[in-house]
């Protein structure tokens, strides 16, 4: 995946370290960290060399997702502005949501782990995207397709609405 | 109508008390003792907290609302949220939005019931009517205490 964007002068970044539920430690830009209401809510209260985070919800397979999801992010909205501010064109919201698209096109728990963490997380682009791609799976099927697709149990003594 | 509003106190009160012994409590403990024998964990849909369930039914058109609450008895309960009825309202008739709530009521009783959901569900119109009242007085229709009670109708 190569970005446009390629800033030439940065200041020092700031790092922040996640710690996922099974022990692994990531460690990401701050701003990318922030992309998490959860984090940022915390963070100025946080002091500078104490920023680690423990994430007791979210696996490492899960947190390595979201850490792409979240950067992915962030740079795609550095292009954006970028190309805004020098007036030229640019497509990158078009690119961004195909990303998006490719990002979510995963298989079934994978979508529900990235769910239940961008939850935890309160991520809530992430969380939409999501959300979507459950309801689109569930969009025009009979509730005994559902049941079959998601595994559940029908558990209604009586249906009250199946039969006067 | 007084004996509607306070069984529609203690529902919310058993409601609220079942929503957090199974998300906060059974959920997490079934997963991590599934995790930890190697045994295969519930379905994913399943597993999800209530308050996720009812985001994605916000997600649905409202035919759809309809079909999903005839999954479980879970998904009914949480498919007939006020709220979520009223989001879809505001949604889908742009109208709605200049309406009181009083109109609201009457209204969407009478849209609900137009509404093109399913041959099945329109045979039961009458019962759903009733269905409406109950709706009115008490708010809140937890799965069983519902279909009894729609039953005793």
């Amino acid at each position: 995946m190569k970005d446009s964007f390629n800033p030439s002068i940065e200041p020092p970044k700031k790092t922040v370290t996640l710690v996922s539920s099974d022990g692994y430690d990531f460690e990401v830009e701050e701003e990318v960290a922030l992309e998490s209401q959860v984090i940022k809510d915390g963070f100025e209260d946080k002091a500078v060399d104490d920023r680690e985070y423990l994430l007791f919800n979210v696996h490492s397979d899960t947190l390595e997702l979201i850490i792409k999801y979240c950067e992915k992010h962030v740079s795609s909205r550095k292009s954006i502005s970028a190309a805004a501010a020098s007036s030229s064109s640019s497509n990158g919201e078009e690119a961004l949501k195909e990303w998006d698209e490719h990002f979510i096109s995963v298989d079934t728990n994978t979508l529900y782990d990235i769910l239940m963490a961008a939850d935890y997380l309160n991520i809530k682009s992430l969380l939409d995207l999501a959300i979507q791609k459950v309801a689109d799976t569930i969009h025009g099927r009979s509730p005994e397709q559902i049941r079959k697709k998601f595994n559940i149990e029908n558990d209604s003594i009586i249906d009250p609405w199946a039969s006067e | 109508m007084t004996n509607g509003s306070s069984k529609s106190f203690h529902e919310g009160k058993v409601v609220e008390f079942w929503r957090i012994v199974k998300d906060e409590l059974a959920l997490p403990l079934l997963t991590d003792l599934c995790e930890k024998t190697g045994l295969i964990p519930p379905p994913c849909f399943t597993r999800l907290p209530a308050d996720l369930k009812l985001k994605i039914l916000e997600f649905l058109p409202s035919a759809n609302v309809d079909k999903v609450g005839r999954v479980s008895s879970e998904l009914r309960y949480l498919s007939r949220n006020e709220q979520l009825w009223k989001q879809k309202f505001m949604e889908e008739i742009p109208l709605g939005s200049s309406l009181t709530l009083l109109g609201w009521y009457f209204v969407r009783l009478h849209w609900r019931l137009k509404f093109p959901i399913s041959r099945d569900i329109a045979k039961t119109e009458k019962m759903r009517t009733q269905d409406h009242w109950i709706f009115l007085v008490s708010g809140v229709l937890p799965p069983k205490i519902g279909h009894h009670r729609g039953l005793i109708f």
